[in-house]
C-alpha cells in the first residue's frame, strides 16, 4: 500500500507541506496519542514534490520515543520507506531519549543545527518536527522563554516547523484566566510554552478523548483550529479550514476519519 | 436605546477609533492590546501598521516571538536573538536619529519582557521609549499566565502582576474578541441561557482552542480609552480583517478598513432591537400619524352643521379652501 492511501483524505490539506516560515502545533493528551498523525505528516512531507522537482526533507526529533520505535511506526502506520529515506538523508531521526545530552539545551541546539544542515543539502525544503520538547520544561531543565528563543533560532534555518505538545489539563491550567491558586513553576512554564506556540501557529491540530468516555469504535476527537499565525501568512497559503471529526485507529495501523454521528464503515 | 444616543455614539466613537488607529495628534501614547488564543491581536496590529504606512509614520517592530518581518514594517528588531540591553540601545539610537519623525513602536508580546530576569522595571523601560512623536503599541497574551518567580521572593509576592501594571499605565486598552464567540454569547444571553465559554476557559482535557477562533472575516474590539481629563470611554467595535489575498501591498491598501460599532453589525443586531429603534407606526403599510401641517389644515375645515347653525347654510355643502398641495380636478371638484 502506498503511503498516500494511508492518509485519510479529510486530513490531506493539513498535512501538506506548510507555507514557508510557518509553525504547526499538534497537541495530544495522555489518553490520546498523536503519533499516528505525526507519522502521517512525515510521510506526506516526504512524498511531496513541487513543480520544479525540488526535494523535501524531514528532521524528526523526539524526547519521548527512541529512533527504532519511530522507524517502525513510520513503516507500519504510514508506509514510509524508512531505509531509503534515511539513506538519502531525506529523513533524519534525532533521538534525544537515548542521548545522554538530550536534556542539555545547548547540545540540543547544536545537534539539531547539524542535522538540519545535513538534511538541507543545499536546496531541500526541510521541515523540523519536534516531538514533545515540553519534556525539557517538565524536567526543569529550562524555561519557556529560553526554549521558545531556541526554537525561533532553529526555525530560521528550516522551511517550516511542527511541534508536538502535551495538552493535558494540569499542564494548561496555569494558562486559564480563572486559575485560582498560584501555579508551580512547571505548571506555569509548560502552559506558557504551549500557549505561546499556539499564538504563532498556523494550524493547531489537537487530538483528545471523547467527552463521553472510551468507545470501541472511536479512538478520539480530532480538531483543527486556526492559530494566531494564520493572519501572518502573507500569501494566505494555508489551504484548510477549521474542522472537527472523530477518528479510529485500527489494529493494522490504518486510520479512519469520520463526521460525528456518521457510521464508521 | 433611544435613537439619539446611538447616533451620538456612532459619530463620536467612530471618530475616536479612527483617530486612535491613525495615531493622530498623539491621542494615545501607549496602547495595550490584550489578546488570547481565541482571537489573536495580529489583524489589529496589521491595521495599525498599515495606516501608519499610509500616513508616513516610521514603524519599529520589536519581535519577541515573530519569526519574519511583517508587512509594511520599517525596522524589524529581533529581540529574541539578542540581549535586552543590546536591542534597547540600538532602538534608542534609531529613535534619536529620527527625532523629528513620528514613530510607532510595536511589541508583539510583552510576556517575554516581563519574564526576562533583567527586566525588573518594565514600566520604566516602556516609558523610556515614549516621546512627543513616539507612541507605543504593545500586545499582551492574557492566557499566557504570570511569569514564574525567578527574582527574590519578597519582590514577587507583593508586587502587582505585570498585566495589572500595564493596564494601569496604558492610555488605551483594546481587548480583541472572536466574532464567532461574541455572537454565540449574545445568542445565549438573548435566550437567557448561561453564556458558553471557549478554548482554555472551557477547562476540557486536550483543548487549546475552540472552533471559531481566529475567524477570517473580522475582529471584535473592546476599547477603553482614557482621556487626558481622566474620563474613560468604552465602546465595542467590529473591524473587518483585510486579507492580503485581495491584492498585494499598495493596491487597495490606501483605503481604510471601515470599522463599525458592534451594535451596527448585521449579525449582532437583533430583530427586537430594530423594532424598538423605529416608531411603532411602522408596522402598518400606511401612515397613521399626522404632521403639524395636516393637523392645522384639518382644523381649518368647516363642517356642514356648523355652517347651518350660523343661518347662511346652503344645504349640507362642505366648504373647503383649497391648499397649495391639493390637486384640483375639473371633472370631480366644483366650488
Amino acid at each position: 500500500m502506498t503511503s498516500r492511501n494511508r492518509i485519510p483524505h479529510q486530513l490531506e490539506p493539513y498535512l501538506r507541506l506548510p507555507p514557508e516560515a510557518s509553525l504547526i502545533v499538534l497537541t495530544s493528551t495522555l489518553g490520546c496519542s498523536a503519533t499516528w498523525l505525526t507519522a502521517r505528516f512525515v510521510s506526506s512531507l516526504l512524498d511531496y514534490t513541487d513543480d520544479e522537482g525540488g526535494e523535501t526533507a524531514v528532521v524528526l526529533a523526539s524526547w519521548l520515543r527512541d529512533a527504532s520505535w519511530w522507524k517502525q511506526e513510520l513503516r507500519r502506520a504510514a508506509g514510509t520507506d524508512v531505509a531509503k529515506s534515511v539513506e538519502s538523508k531525506r529523513l533524519t531521526i534525532v533521538d534525544f531519549l537515548c542521548n545522554d545530552n538530550g536534556t542539555v539545551l545547548d547540545t540540543i541546539e547544536s545537534t539539531l543545527r547539524t542535522a538540519i544542515t545535513t538534511a538541507k543539502q543545499g536546496t531541500r525544503k526541510v521541515t523540523l518536527i519536534l516531538e514533545n520538547p515540553d519534556t525539557l520544561l517538565a524536567l526543569g531543565q529550562t524555561t519557556a522563554l529560553t526554549l521558545s528563543q531556541v526554537l525561533l533560532k532553529l526555525r530560521t534555518l528550516v522551511h517550516a516547523t511542527a511541534v508536538v505538545l502535551s495538552a493535558d489539563l494540569p499542564l494548561l491550567e496555569a494558562a486559564s484566566e480563572h486559575a485560582e491558586k498560584v501555579p508551580t513553576p512547571i505548571e506555569a512554564e509548560t502552559a506558557a510554552f504551549a500557549v505561546q506556540q499556539a499564538h504563532q501557529a498556523g494550524y493547531v491540530i489537537s487530538v483528545r478523548e471523547l467527552d463521553t468516555g472510551a468507545a470501541r469504535d472511536v479512538s478520539g476527537v480530532l480538531r483543527v483550529t486556526m492559530g494566531g499565525g494564520v493572519y501572518g501568512a502573507a500569501e494566505g497559503t494555508l489551504a484548510g479550514k477549521e474542522m472537527e471529526a472523530l477518528y479510529l485507529v485500527q489494529r493494522d495501523g490504518n486510520v479512519k476519519v469520520f463526521e460525528r454521528g456518521s457510521a464508521t464503515f | 436605546m433611544p435613537p439619539t444616543t446611538s447616533q451620538h455614539r456612532r459619530t463620536h466613537n467612530l471618530l475616536l477609533i479612527n483617530k486612535l488607529l491613525d495615531q493622530r495628534d498623539a491621542t494615545s501614547p501607549f496602547t495595550l492590546v490584550l489578546d488570547s488564543l481565541e482571537q489573536s491581536a495580529r489583524p489589529l496590529i496589521a491595521e495599525y501598521v498599515r495606516r501608519a504606512k499610509i500616513t508616513g509614520v516610521h514603524v519599529f517592530f520589536v519581535s519577541s516571538e515573530t519569526l519574519s518581518k511583517p508587512l509594511n514594517v520599517d525596522v524589524f528588531v529581533e529581540a529574541w536573538n539578542q540581549t535586552l540591553q543590546s536591542w534597547e540601545k540600538s532602538l534608542q539610537n534609531e529613535l534619536r536619529r529620527l527625532q523629528r519623525r513620528r514613530c510607532l513602536i510595536v511589541f508583539d508580546s510583552l510576556y517575554q519582557l516581563c519574564a526576562t530576569p533583567d527586566s525588573n522595571n518594565l514600566p520604566a523601560l516602556l516609558s523610556s521609549f515614549i516621546g512627543p512623536t513616539t507612541s507605543l503599541l504593545a500586545v499582551y497574551h492574557t492566557d499566557i499566565g504570570r511569569p514564574s518567580a525567578r527574582t527574590p521572593l519578597h519582590q514577587n509576592v507583593y508586587a502587582p502582576s505585570p498585566l495589572t501594571l500595564l493596564r494601569y499605565l496604558a492610555t488605551t486598552v483594546c481587548t480583541v474578541h472572536s466574532l464567532h464567540h461574541v455572537l454565540e454569547r449574545k445568542t445565549a444571553r438573548d435566550r437567557s441561557h448561561i453564556e458558553p465559554s471557549f478554548g482554555l476557559a472551557e477547562g476540557k482535557e486536550g483543548v487549546l482552542q475552540s472552533l471559531g477562533a481566529n475567524g477570517s472575516e473580522g475582529v471584535v474590539l473592546e476599547m477603553e480609552h482614557r482621556r487626558k481629563s481622566g474620563r474613560g470611554i468604552r465602546e465595542w467595535y467590529y473591524m473587518p480583517v483585510v486579507t492580503y489575498r485581495d491584492g498585494p501591498e499598495g493596491s487597495g491598501a490606501k483605503d481604510r478598513t471601515a470599522v463599525m460599532l458592534l451594535d451596527d453589525h448585521p449579525l449582532y443586531r437583533t430583530p427586537e432591537h430594530d423594532r424598538a429603534a423605529e416608531p411603532s407606526e411602522a408596522d402598518g403599510t400606511f401612515e397613521l400619524g399626522l404632521t403639524a401641517k395636516q393637523r392645522q389644515d384639518r382644523d381649518g375645515v368647516v363642517l356642514p352643521y356648523f355652517d347651518a347653525q350660523t343661518g347662511g347654510g346652503e344645504g349640507g355643502r362642505i366648504l373647503y379652501d383649497m391648499g397649495s398641495e391639493d390637486d384640483f380636478d375639473e371633472e370631480e371638484d366644483e366650488i
